[in-house]
């Protein structure tokens, strides 16, 4: 079950509105019954005065009373005799006999003023003050009289602060009473000469606006004579003197909520604040520390100097014990936040050094891969793999590993460098041969060192191959001593020396120069080998009857056929220098039976069909002579299967042996033979490609073929230029 | 924005609000309404003429929050004793119907810069040049004369209270002004001894075709009364002091042809939103409805003044009061002509069942002279 919790500053808050809530209730009560009583003060006062002061004025009526029965008697001199102002027999209502006053004999009397009993009415003074006027009975005379009451008789009856007014039923005011709260609303009044009608019931108390500017509390009550008593009070007063009474009775509440807003004060200002502010900062703390990824120290290093930058900025409160908590606070984060700091610097140390372990790592990786590389190349091309493309497939591997401009391999030829292979340099690099004196690539060699040249433009003997080229590292090539060429490794910037590529190169630059030493080293046993081929043609044209210029002619058929065929140079100029050695498997048969003029038994024959075999096994098993022995092992067998010595049939015959079949049956038609004449041109091609019994089209290749149709022309040109002198025309 | 910051900036606009709003309250304009305490002969109506001024300046506080006007009561008889008495901070000075009383005031008030309203009426007064401004300078005669003119009055005699009030004067000046310079045939005081002179109304009103009477309000009615009585038919013509609130009472069913001039209050004064109902709902009716319209236009000339000038100043008030062109009167709105007087014409005065009552036909007649 989850418990409920309750902060402090609620409980605070509570308590203050409880004690809010006691002080207004307290305090409405106490300031409604001191209004009450008040007015009760007010209204008893009222009463006293309608009793005082009616005594009072009574006592001056019954004067003016006595003086009037006097003055009717004939008696002109009375006591109270001034308080009759005015004095007439009345005969109905007009005047009939004026006893005092200036009230004309004879005149008609309003039936207003013509009522039994003492009234204040409109009849006024000279001054303009109400008078008292009634009808009295005199010895059975009717007798008007009009008395001029004395009502500062009244203002001997002191008022406590209320402004007491009498007024006739009109609102005129006769009399204003003076009172020390009320000076200048009496004086208003006094001269406003009117009383406000109080709105509600009589005897109750009003608010009412006073037009004197103020608001004031309003009885009215009927007085004597017809006359109403208004008694007034300034609101603002009474409400003063309500609260301060309310103020009074709750004055031990409001001390006691004063020292819970005392206590609140301080737990607010002195506490709380730096609480709210710790808990605030403690969330920011934890959010941040929630972001933080385990691994950036940095960020963590950040974050807590700032959390620590600002708990440092936590303001002093007055109160002791929190400030000595603050503090602490701070010195832990400060604490902290130096223990962070030393973290992050080993870390970033260490992060350092795990860059440079991987820098390192990534350096062996790209050597391992460069030599994993080369090594796959040297394995390919010990097994029979070409060369050439193995030094290309190494300048790719270096190019893209080192991510250089462009790689070249350069050989050296004499007092010249000649380019062997490329990559890289847009593309753009021709073939070139440059004279080795004074260049770069010679100081390389000749210091028999790798030379970097950091900035070409700075290194005259530099001699870049493309003007992109910044900076080169230069690798002499050697094999056994001997120098084989350079490796050019060009960067398109400025690059400073790195031992480690000069390092990791050296083992693939030994094998490059391993490389060229070998194709240097082919091209001489090609060249040994053509040298053999043509003694071997020259022996073979004295061993049997086909002539040199025969052999010559078949090496240049292939190489035409070749050519149409889309083959090489390369394989264009070995097949026209070992389809020459076709039928060097001859010199194994014996001369006689070569040259038998007439047909052959089937166990010569026989013996003529082991030539190819013997061709094979005079070749020997150097990969380079491959084609040679292809030449001679099936330069007989025919597409049909029909051919000799094993019968292979269809794309199971290479396309050199193809091609040297084809030649040597044109070659065979076109020439003398002990069995047949030379043919032309035109019945070779006729027999060949329609056949003739003993040929077959079924014998060639299709492609072979066509192409051999396509060079038809040219064939006829090679027989003619390289014909026999003996010619056994048919 | 938090809530507690939302409350704290509402309490703070709150409090900055009323410290506006109390220094925008209204300016307290000290105003001194100078009761003649030696004033016998017109005491009701200068009194009720002067309570009038008060009510109106209360009406008008009810309205106004820019100036509240004060009044200020000062009892005395002797006119330089009221100003020596009046206070120091007073902005003006309003004084009754009384002319002897305003007469000698404002001899004294431009030498102590004292705007004075006065409620006066008659040529004797000055005028603005004395920094003395009126709502009322006619005395009514004027039309009262045209009136009588009208009803082919020839001969006519004169109840007067005395002649040491240049009202008096002034007022059956105007009167025979009106009936084209016709003087009257009799003219007797009444004063003392009133059965004597009761008893020579038969002499005086013999052979005449009207009576003028120039008297205040109970002694007018005393000898409107004995007048009728002895010759019903007579118009008998009074001057404006016979207006007060027992006319009626004192004059009974008798009151036919019993003339008087007044300026009569127009609609929106009589209206909802008027002073005449602000009076009546909370004081009474007490007060006669065209002694309240003068009070309630000398008020207004204050009041008109004190926008005008934005300050309680007397010098400034006075310059106001100077500059007056025209204002809302009781009447609507009135010029303010150039002695700094308003233009209101005055209307003959019936007295009927109800009270005075303005007779519409002979309304808005007066001259130019009736303005002055």
């Amino acid at each position: 079950m989850k418990r409920r919790t309750i902060s402090l500053g609620t409980f605070f808050a509570a308590i203050m509105a409880f004690f809010v809530f006691i002080v207004l209730i307290e305090g409405g009560l106490a300031a409604y019954f001191r209004i009450r009583s008040e007015l009760k003060t007010f209204t008893e006062w009222g009463e006293t005065f309608t009793k005082t002061g009616g005594y009072l004025l009574q006592r001056q009526v019954r004067q003016g009373e006595n003086a009037v029965k006097s003055l009717t008697a004939g008696i002109p001199h009375h006591e109270g005799n001034e308080i009759v102002l005015a004095a007439a027999v009345l005969d109905q209502n007009r005047i009939d006999r004026v006893l005092k006053g200036r009230l004309p004999e004879g005149i008609t009397l309003p039936y207003e003023l013509i009522v039994r009993g003492w009234r204040v009415n409109d009849l006024l003074d000279q001054f303009g003050r109400n008078l008292l006027s009634g009808v009295m009975t005199v010895n059975g005379r009717q007798v008007f009289a009009v008395l001029d009451l004395d009502f500062s008789e009244l203002d001997a009856i002191a008022a406590p602060g209320i402004l007491p007014v009498l007024s006739t039923p009109t609102g005129a005011a006769v009399w204003t009473g003076v009172s020390r709260d009320t000076e200048g609303l009496a004086s208003h009044v006094r001269a406003r000469g009117l009383v406000a009608k109080k709105p509600g019931a009589r005897g109750e108390w009003s608010i009412l606006d006073s037009h004197y500017g103020e608001r004031v509390v309003l009885s009215q009550e009927p007085f004597i004579y017809g006359l109403d008593l208004s008694l007034a009070y300034p609101l603002h007063i009474l409400l003063r003197q309500a609260l301060y009474g309310a103020a009074v009775s709750g004055s031990a509440t409001v001390a006691a909520l004063l020292a819970i807003v005392l206590i609140w004060f301080v737990w607010k200002r002195g506490i709380y604040k730096s609480i709210e502010k710790i808990s605030r900062l403690s969330g920011e703390m934890g959010a941040l520390i929630a972001d933080l990824d385990g691994t950036d120290h940095v960020k963590a290093a950040e974050a807590t100097y700032t959390m620590a930058s600002r708990f440092s900025a936590l303001e002093d409160t007055f109160v002791a014990e929190m400030n000595a908590f603050t503090r602490s606070l701070k010195d832990l984060f400060q604490v902290i936040s130096r223990q962070q700091e030393e973290l992050t610097a080993f870390n970033e140390e260490m992060e350092v050094m795990n860059q440079e372990l991987e820098n390192v790592n990534n350096r062996l990786l790209t050597r391992e891969t460069l030599w994993s590389r080369t090594l796959e190349f040297s394995k390919s091309f010990s097994m029979g793999g070409d060369s050439r493309r193995a030094i290309l497939s190494t300048l790719h591997t270096i190019r893209r590993d080192t991510g250089a401009f462009g790689v070249l391999l350069a050989s050296s030829e004499g007092d010249h460098f000649r380019l062997f292979e490329s990559c890289g340099y847009n593309g753009e690099l021709t073939p070139f041969v440059i004279p080795r004196k004074g260049i770069a690539a010679t100081e390389s060699i000749d210091s028999g060192a790798p030379l970097w040249v950091e900035d070409v433009r700075r290194y005259p003997a530099a001699r870049p191959v493309h003007p992109d080229v910044r900076s080169q590292l230069l690798v002499p090539l050697f094999q056994s001593g001997e120098e084989e060429g350079v490796l050019e490794v060009a960067f398109d910037s400025v690059a400073a020396t790195d031992y480690f590529l000069i390092e990791t190169l050296a083992p693939v630059a030994s094998y490059l120069g391993g490389l060229i030493h070998g194709l240097k080293m082919r091209r001489e046993i090609e060249a040994s080998y053509s040298y053999l081929a043509e003694k071997l043609q020259f022996v073979t044209g004295i061993y049997h009857d086909e002539t040199e210029n025969h052999i010559a002619r078949i090496g240049e058929y292939c190489r035409s056929m070749a050519e149409e065929l889309g083959r090489s140079r390369e394989e264009q100029e070995k097949i026209a220098l070992f389809a020459r050695l076709h039928d060097i498997g001859k010199l194994k048969i014996p001369r006689n039976i070569l040259s038998k003029p007439g047909p052959l038994t089937a166990e010569e024959f026989s013996v003529i069909k082991g030539h190819p075999g013997w061709g094979a096994s005079i070749l020997g098993d150097a990969s380079w002579l491959a084609m040679a022995r292809h030449i001679c092992l099936t330069h007989h067998e025919k597409w049909d299967g029909t051919g000799y010595p094993r019968g292979l049939k269809g794309d199971e015959i290479p396309w050199e042996g193809q091609v040297a079949a084809l030649a040597d049956v044109y070659d065979a038609l076109r020439s003398y033979r002990s069995y047949k004449p030379p043919f032309s041109h035109e019945r070779a091609m006729e027999i060949i490609t329609a056949g003739d019994g003993r040929v077959k089209p079924t014998h060639f290749s299709r492609h072979a073929l066509a192409a051999f149709i396509k060079n038809a022309d040219t064939l006829a040109d090679i027989f003619e230029t390289l014909k026999d002198n003996e010619h056994h025309l048919l | 924005m938090t809530v507690r910051r939302l409350i704290f900036f509402a309490a703070l606009v709150l409090f900055v609000s009323l410290i506006l709003w109390r220094g925008r309250s209204a300016e307290i304009v000290q105003i001194g309404v100078l009761f003649d305490s030696g004033e016998t002969s017109e005491a009701v109506i200068s009194k009720q003429a002067l309570q009038s001024v008060i009510l109106a300046m209360e009406y008008f506080n009810s309205r106004s929050s820019s100036f509240e006007m004060r009044p200020v009561p000062i009892y005395q008889s002797d006119p330089v004793s009221a100003v020596d008495h009046a206070p120091s901070d007073i902005s003006a000075l309003i004084t009754g119907p009384g002319v002897t009383f305003s007469a000698n005031i404002a001899k004294i008030s431009k030498e102590r810069g004292i705007p004075v309203i006065s409620l006066a009426a008659g040529s004797l007064i000055p005028g603005k040049e004395s920094l003395v401004f009126r709502p009322r300078p006619g005395t009514g005669g004027f039309v009262l004369g045209r009136e009588a003119a009208r009803r082919g009055v020839k001969t006519y005699s004169v109840i007067v209270s005395g002649f040491d009030s240049g009202y008096v004067q002034e007022f059956i000046r105007d009167f025979e002004a009106g009936l084209g310079g016709v003087p009257p045939r009799r003219t007797i005081v009444f004063g003392e001894g009133l059965e004597k002179q009761i008893a020579h109304f038969d002499r005086i009103i013999s052979g005449m075709d009207a009576m003028l009477l120039a008297l205040p309000d109970w002694p007018a009615v005393i000898a409107f009364r004995e007048l009728r009585l002895k010759s019903p038919g007579i118009p008998i013509f009074a001057s404006n002091r016979v207006i007060s609130h027992r006319s009626l009472m004192l004059a009974g069913n008798l009151g036919k042809d019993f003339l008087s001039a007044a300026v009569p209050p127009g609609k929106k004064f009589l209206g909802s939103d008027g002073f005449y109902k602000f009076v009546t709902e909370t004081y009474g009716d007490h007060i006669p409805v065209c002694i309240l319209a003068m009070g309630y236009d000398g008020a207004a000339m204050l009041s008109a003044a004190l926008e005008a000038a934005k300050s309680a100043d007397r010098a400034s008030l006075a310059g106001a009061l100077s500059g007056l062109e025209k204002i809302e009167s009781s009447a609507g709105p009135v010029l303010v002509n150039d002695r700094g007087d308003l233009a209101v014409k005055s209307c003959v005065m019936s007295l009927e069942a109800g009270g005075w009552t303005p007779v519409k036909e002979l309304c808005g007649q007066g001259t130019g002279r009736e303005n002055q």
